[in-house]
């Protein structure tokens, strides 16, 4: 089925976590409609060297926290969100990631990639701005679009029918090999993943994982919003959970057990009425 | 048996091109059914309506190829307006009052000889062009500031607006711009001299002519090779992933809105600059609403209006042979 020996993620220790690369400061941010999430006063510091998860039960402001992030949303304060000790909260997503990040949201098909472009132009989709060789003067440069796909294609096994297709005629699995090494491509110094491995074969799972946690290693600052516990505990070196749009202080892994995660997810830690609830671990 | 119909897991290059020759042949079929309804030969209607104006391209006598200038002339306004349709289309941005933005922008553009009616330089003729295509703009920015302010409907607002031009024309030509030495008919000065577009040596082609070949070429281009073509392409195709690509939804509104109407406005003052020669109550036999057709039966591709634009002008041609040699009625 996955067309290959299923490694086993491999973790080695973070070495001792760098200065926060990404950092979250009391953001807040209005529900967008009638089935949105409000935001309420989330803080969170992601180190170089770590992966931090969020988990979480879905539908509980996980996509709305990854718009905040990648700034498809843009916040009301630009203390909000820092990347690299830089306030960034009310720039767009282009200069967050001119600033370094990189961001993979949960949709492949119409949110992470066009499903009528071919893989060469979904590379332009979110590297246009970051990636001086893909547009020269306001000029699309296929060229450079074709040799970073190419390379991701190469690098992260994505398996495919024919030369550069329509990324819809991809498989899920091997379509979000290409959405993750197409930001993993770019070194980013920063890494947010909604669902990385969300309907995804085991094959690639385990590439994929590998990879984020090679990034890490590297230096990086890497956040997964993730709703699979499994993968959480395999990849996390410390873990937060979301419920009802308000983020758990991190825990490190080591220290949490799937029982504390549950009375997390079921509100544990939500502020009522001024009154904290008694605090987990 | 059952049959199934299956989506293709990838756009076919092939059906591309063949479906619109599918839909040409098939509005032949239907054509010549119709014909044969009326009691004529469907096949001399046919010929009458579609293959008469190309009669050079066998014969090659000199006296044939006056159509072919016809046919040019008649389809620059499509073209014109088509390719900056197509542009608009791909984004998602539906803008159905071309022949409103084709109204403001005469207007706008006649305000030249009408109040300068003695300035003549070649600067009128610049001047004249550039109002016509910001008269279009004009009229275009306000179903995109209606949709960006309030989420209006452009296609309703756009369309609506088509008749507030157009009485606002039959306004002017009755009454303020009428020509005071024009025996009360309903109609402005006559343009002359740098007022009207420069024509090709003999022939009927005007500017216009040339400037719908520019234009369809530019878009094409633009949309084919620029960031600004691939983030309406994405926009139209898949306005989420547009937003994680950080475009944005409301400029490119503006835009698309902007630049079809002023192409739109452009058409219209060239068009008054030539055929018609002044304002009056009615300046176009609908050339912003065909021009839907030719940006659709183009592919939405601002090259494909090239083509489907001659392919409509045929049947406006076609459409007064056939009047005149069957005896049909339009």
């Amino acid at each position: 089925m996955v067309g290959g020996d299923i490694h086993v993620v491999h973790t080695p220790r973070s070495q001792k976590a760098g200065p926060a690369r990404l950092s979250l400061k009391d953001l807040s941010l209005p529900a967008e409609g009638q089935f949105s999430v409000a935001l309420k006063s989330i803080s969170l510091d992601v180190k170089g060297g770590e992966v931090v998860a969020i988990a979480g039960v879905a539908g509980n402001g996980q996509s709305e926290l990854f718009d905040a992030i990648s700034g498809e949303r843009t916040l009301a304060d630009a203390g909000m969100l820092s990347i690299d000790g830089r306030p960034q909260g009310t720039v767009g997503v282009n200069a967050r990631r001119r600033a370094g990040a990189a961001f993979v949201p949960e949709e492949r098909l119409g949110h992470g990639a066009v499903p009528a472009f071919r893989l060469s132009e979904n590379v332009v989709l979110t590297r246009h701005s970051s990636d001086a060789s893909l547009v020269k003067s306001g000029l699309l440069q296929k060229s450079g679009a074709g040799d970073v796909s190419e390379r991701v294609i190469k690098t992260y096994d994505v398996r495919m029918g024919k030369v550069d297709p329509e990324a819809r005629a991809l498989s899920g699995g091997n379509l979000q090999k290409f959405v993750v090494g197409r930001e993993l491509d770019r070194e980013p110094g920063i890494l947010v993943v909604n669902q990385p491995t969300w309907g995804v074969d085991a094959g690639a799972s385990a590439t994929i994982r590998q990879a984020i946690i090679d990034l890490s290693r590297q230096g990086s600052a890497v956040l997964v919003i993730s709703q699979d516990l499994d993968e959480i505990f395999e990849i996390a070196d410390r873990i937060a959970v979301i419920s009802r749009g308000e983020l758990s202080d991190a825990h490190p892994a080591g220290e949490l057990s799937l029982q504390q995660i549950g009375l997390l997810m079921a509100g544990a830690h939500e502020k009522k009425e001024g009154v904290r609830h008694a605090a987990v671990a | 048996m059952r049959l199934l119909l299956e989506k293709r897991s990838e756009h076919s290059q092939l059906m591309t091109v063949i479906s619109p020759l599918i839909a040409v042949a098939l509005t032949l079929v239907t054509g010549g059914f119709m014909f044969l309804a009326m009691g004529l030969n469907p096949f001399e209607a046919l010929y009458v309506y579609f293959l008469e104006p190309l009669k050079f391209f066998w014969t090659f006598a000199a006296e044939d190829f006056w159509p072919l200038e016809q046919l040019a002339v008649k389809a620059a306004p499509l073209v014109l307006i088509g390719a900056g349709l197509a542009v608009a289309y791909s984004a998602n941005v539906w803008n159905i009052g071309a022949e409103g933005q084709l109204t403001a922008g005469a207007i706008l553009g006649a305000v030249v000889p009408v109040y300068f009616t003695d300035w003549q330089s070649p600067l009128t003729l610049i001047a004249m062009l550039a109002l016509g295509a910001i008269g279009g703009m004009l009229w275009a920015a306000i179903p995109a500031f209606l949709k960006n302010r309030f989420g209006a409907s452009e296609i309703l607002t756009s369309l609506m607006l088509v008749y507030v031009s157009q009485l606002l024309l039959d306004w002017l030509v009755r009454g303020p711009w009428r020509d005071p030495a024009g025996h009360n008919f309903p109609q402005t000065v006559a343009f002359a001299d740098w007022q009207v577009l420069p024509v090709f040596g003999e022939s009927s082609l005007h500017l216009g002519v040339l400037l719908a070949v520019i234009a369809a070429a530019a878009l094409a281009f633009m949309m084919a090779r620029t960031l600004k073509g691939f983030e309406i392409k994405t926009l139209g195709v898949s306005p989420r992933a547009g937003r994680f690509a950080g475009f944005s939804r409301a400029g490119s509104v503006w835009f698309c809105l902007l630049l079809s109407g002023g192409l739109a406005g452009l058409a219209g003052i060239a068009e008054v600059m030539n055929t018609v020669g002044q304002l009056q109550p009615k300046i176009s036999p609908g050339y912003g609403f065909t021009a839907i057709i030719v940006a659709f039966l183009g592919r939405l591709n601002p090259l494909g209006t090239l083509i489907a634009g001659l392919a409509l002008a045929i049947s406006y041609l076609g459409g007064e042979a056939a009047q005149v040699s069957l005896g049909v009625s339009a």
